[in-house]
């Protein structure tokens, strides 16, 4: 879908210049749902929106199913952009409009008849759980609601390509599960590939398949969602996907298991299972975990005995029930 | 002294004739100031085509001719007045030096207005494919309807101050019953009555105009 070749951008400014992102090459494949995650100021944005070329790269290429985005005509650029279609975090719906009105704008610039562009609305707002508000302003309604208007837009012209900037970080835990799982539905049965930069880690486990960590600009480490969770190996990836526990420091013993739920069972008592089927006690040390439908997703740390027969017994056991581990040393939060 | 039924005539005519230099002017001016404001708004450098040409050109004569006082401009122009409507005297001529008085500063006003509108939605305009022109007329100026009609509202009030300066140089209407009563005869009677009438009429004309900027205003319902 996309291919970014040794993508940069700089901003100069009078006083300063920053080098936002720098040389990056990757590709977003067809169909797929695609993180990006990294600290503040990382240069996630800026990358995202090179994809769409709001933002122009200073250097390298992008490629939009094929086609370079920097030969494009003015004209030839907005009908690509049609097919990739922008969520924001604060929604950027027109105030003035109602959630229909919204959702015909993209319509409108389109050609589409009024007939056809209002019936194609209503369908839209339908999709998303929202045809009781079609007359309803941007400011009458809720975070989630609006997010689902804005998202009913950016459907509205069948993109090929969804780009989320952090389109959950102004909701509440619950509203960001049902746009996570709306935007999964949307994946799954439009085939629409999705870019979604993110702060939430357990937005990436529960929807991503790939994932790109960002620092400086820089793409510091890529790979399967599974892969890099289970084992990040950049430092900022640890930094960020490894649970933070602050009492570790004053625990017994420095054997660790990390064990990473990508949708279990939620009803399965693993860990208490796993006590009673290897006789032997366990701590736990942190968990973030969550329950989506009746699967389970997330990261939890046990301490585990010096003890190298019952180690053995955990990962048996922990393979039999097709948990993910890995043995940390010296966990220190 | 009674007010009597001639001078009560003359004041109804002046409330006449001000409104129509009012509103002819507010109307041609905003004609000619909305693509002004539009144009300047979206050459920013920040806009969404930004020719800083343009822009520097026009916000130049945009400032040069409101830092002309109205009186002075409307004693200026009076040579292209009189080419444009063969005369300098009467409502008429009151026009021209009211449209080039006025279309800056609403030129000012409208291109404040867009500029108020939010970026990101400026923005996801542009990502969803929007020509400039669509962004325009679909985006900056439904968006900035209520700025702009709260504008309208303090325009039409400076204009017709405008038009009661006018009436000091021959230019009708109230400002002209003023002049002739208050100031050349000192009529305080007549001028009472000239002064609470443009109060009456400037008040309407606000309240009017703010009260449909705010009803058609979304946002905060
Ligand atoms: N238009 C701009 N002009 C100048 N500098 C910019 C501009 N946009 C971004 N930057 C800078 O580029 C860097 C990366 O910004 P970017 O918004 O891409 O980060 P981010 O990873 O999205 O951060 P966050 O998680 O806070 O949203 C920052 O240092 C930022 O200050
Ligand atoms: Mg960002």
């Amino acid at each position: 879908m996309f291919r970014l070749e040794n993508v940069s951008k700089t901003f100069i400014n009078a006083d300063n210049t920053t080098e936002a992102v720098r040389h990056v090459t990757l590709e977003i494949k067809d169909g797929e749902i695609f993180g990006i995650i990294g600290l503040s100021g990382a240069g996630k944005s800026t990358l995202v929106r090179c994809l769409n070329f709001l933002e122009r790269p200073t250097e390298g290429k992008v490629y939009f199913q094929g086609e370079d985005l920097s030969a494009m005509e003015p004209a030839k650029l907005r009908e690509a952009r049609k097919k990739m279609s922008m969520i924001f975090q604060d929604f950027n719906l027109l105030e003035q409009r109602t959630a229909l009105g919204n959702v015909l704008y993209p319509l409108e610039i389109s050609g589409y008849s009024k007939k056809d562009a209002a019936e194609k609305a209503r369908k839209l707002l339908a999709r998303v759980g929202l045809e009781d508000k079609e007359n309803s302003y941007p400011s009458q309604l809720s975070g989630g609601q609006k997010q689902r208007v804005a998202i009913a837009r950016a459907l509205a012209l069948d993109p090929e390509a969804l780009l989320c900037d952090e389109a959950t970080s102004a909701l509440d835990p619950t509203t960001t599960e049902q746009i996570l799982q709306l935007l999964k539905e949307i994946n799954e049965e439009l085939g629409v590939t999705i870019v979604i930069i993110t702060h939430a880690m357990n937005v990436v486990t529960q929807i991503c398949d790939r994932v790109a960590v960002m620092a400086d600009g820089e793409i510091a480490e890529i790979g399967d969602v599974k892969e890099v969770f289970v084992l990040p190996k950049s430092e900022v990836a640890r930094k960020m996907i490894l649970p933070k526990s602050e009492a570790v420091a004053h625990l017994e013993g420095n054997r660790f298991l990390r064990l990473v739920f990508d949708g279990q069972d939620a009803f399965e008592p693993i860990v208490s299972n796993l006590v009673i089927h290897c006789h032997t006690p366990v701590n736990i040390l942190a968990a973030d975990t969550k329950v989506v439908g009746d699967l389970m997703f997330g990261q939890m740390i046990l301490q585990i005995p010096d003890d190298d027969v019952a180690l053995a017994r955990i990962k048996d056991y922990l393979d039999g029930a097709e948990v993910t581990y890995e043995e940390v040393q010296n966990y220190a939060g | 002294m009674p007010v009597s039924q001639a001078m009560w005539g003359a004041i109804g005519k002046g409330i006449l004739e001000t409104l129509y230099m009012t509103l002819a002017g507010t109307l041609i001016s905003y004609v000619l100031g909305v693509p002004l404001g539009v144009i300047l708004c979206v050459t920013d450098e920040k806009g969404i085509l930004p020719k800083k040409g343009i822009h520097d050109v026009l916000g130049f004569i945009v400032n040069i001719i409101r830092s002309v006082p109205f009186l002075l401009l409307l004693v200026y122009v009076m040579p292209f007045t009189r080419f444009l409507v063969g005369t300098t005297i009467g409502t008429t001529a009151v026009i021209p030096p009211l449209v080039i008085a006025s279309t800056p500063f609403i030129a000012r006003m409208v291109e404040s207005s867009l500029k108020e509108v939010d970026p990101g939605v400026i923005e996801a305009a542009e990502s969803m494919g929007s020509t400039p022109w669509q962004i325009i007329t679909k985006v900056l100026l439904p968006e900035a309807k209520p700025s702009l009609l709260v504008g309208a509202a303090i325009a039409v009030t400076t204009i017709l101050g405008y038009t009661a300066m006018a009436g000091f140089v021959g230019g009708g209407g109230l400002g002209g019953i003023a002049t002739n009563y208050g100031y050349y005869k000192f009529n305080f009677k007549v001028m009472t009555i000239t002064i609470v009438f443009l109060i009456v009429i400037v008040q309407v004309l606000q309240e009017v105009g703010m009260r449909i900027a705010v009803r058609s205003n979304k946002r905060n319902k």
